[in-house]
């Protein structure tokens, strides 16, 4: 079976999607006589000869970031770019990669919806969706820190391999959390009121000098609005 | 005709601005606080954003979602925001970065291909970027819908 893949990451190949590409992929590779080929939606002026390639494919699978509660920018002006399909036959299936910073999958769904939908209009199978949360940096985490979602990213590529489908149990067990409940909810809620889970920020905003400029308010034209954004600095 | 009912309005013909594409760099967060670190012209939009009561963002429906320009620009507020994290309707959120943040609406001129379905998931995913920037979505109009009407439904609000 040959893949093709559309990552669709303004980071191009240096992204966390790239990081989870790699582990499907590279389970995916793994059996049988598959082959890839992967093209980036960040180069933009790429995108026409990107749709002709889209067209071709009898395989798809499109993986990016959550920006905003949906799609990076630039992958809708290619979505824009898909040429209607010739006719309502189905032209091969489609699968996705939603990858968001955010712990729970379900900041996720609004666009996993908005994919299905576009199965459809393509005139594709939907095959569905891999929702993982919590990627923040997992290009710079070793294989020991994210061994499990690596694995299972591998774990879903094989079976999509072996059998051209998405394993629900892994799928299932990746989304996790789905929503956030119970202890684990109170204790981030006390966690953020103390000002936990500020440090990877606080770490990058003094090395670039800026810690001292974080609460900056600079569109803000009321001089009245200035003044309390100043006291809150003191 | 929302000028002549003594509302104060700032349009924003988005295809003619100097807008690119955010990279997801973090610059607007831990860099130069508040401010895109790529120069274009999306700061004006920043300011006009923030300092508004209403914002409505106006966009044919291609492809099943709102235009990639707009898309563009929704991409480009993350400014406005604070990297620090939140717990908002019981989910991680981004902080605040002000203190108010405007309302906003949506209004959308339908495609040929568009049904009732992509309305509604246009409709959820706007849902959730009110609750990111704090604040509710008023409404969701179609151009088909008469002007007069949708001015009056503004002016009620």
């Amino acid at each position: 079976m040959k893949l093709t893949v559309f990552n669709g990451s303004p980071k191009g190949k240096k992204g966390n999607t790239q990081t989870l590409l790699d582990h499907f992929l590279s389970g995916f590779l793994s059996g049988g006589n598959h082959t890839c080929e992967t093209f980036y939606l960040n180069e933009i002026n790429g995108h026409e000869v990107n749709a002709i390639n889209f067209s071709r494919a009898e395989h798809i699978l499109m993986a990016m970031p959550l920006y905003h509660d949906s799609m990076p920018a630039v992958v809708k002006a290619f979505i824009e770019m898909l040429p209607s399909p010739s006719s309502h036959d189905v032209q091969g299936d489609i699968f996705f990669i939603i990858q968001s910073g955010f712990p729970e999958a379900n900041h996720s769904r609004y666009l996993e919806r908005y994919f299905k939908k576009l199965a459809t209009r393509i005139s594709r199978r939907y095959l569905g969706t891999i929702v993982k949360g919590g990627c923040n940096d997992i290009s710079h985490r070793s294989d020991w820190m994210a061994k499990k979602i690596f694995k299972s990213l591998y774990g879903l590529g094989k079976f999509y391999g072996n059998g051209g489908s998405l394993d629900q149990k892994i799928l299932h067990q990746l989304a996790q959390p789905e929503t956030l409940k119970g202890v684990t909810l109170l204790f981030l809620k006390t966690g953020i009121k103390l000002g936990f889970m500020r440090s990877q920020f606080d770490r990058m905003l003094k090395k670039n000098r800026a810690y001292e400029r974080r609460f900056d308010k600079p569109f803000l034209d009321s001089k009245e609005h200035k003044v309390s954004s100043k006291q809150e600095h003191s | 005709m929302l000028k002549n009912s003594h509302h104060q309005v700032t349009v924003f013909t988005l295809r003619e601005l100097d807008l690119k594409y955010c990279i997801g760099c973090f610059g607007c967060w831990v860099k130069t606080p508040g401010l895109c670190v790529i120069s274009d012209e999306s700061s004006l939009v920043c300011r006009a954003y923030i300092n508004s009561d209403l914002v409505i963002f106006a966009s044919p429906i291609i492809m099943g979602f709102t235009s990639a320009l707009l898309k563009k620009v929704h991409d480009k507020l993350l400014p406005l925001l604070h990297p620090y994290l939140d717990i908002v309707q019981n989910e991680f959120h981004h902080a605040a970065r002000y203190d108010r943040y405007p309302s906003f609406g949506l209004l959308l001129k339908k495609g040929k291909d568009t049904d009732d379905e992509d309305l509604e998931i246009i409709s959820a995913i706007y849902r959730r970027n009110a609750i990111n920037l704090r604040t509710s979505l008023l409404f969701v109009k179609l151009m088909e819908d008469s002007p007069e009407r949708i001015v009056y439904e503004i002016n009620s609000l």
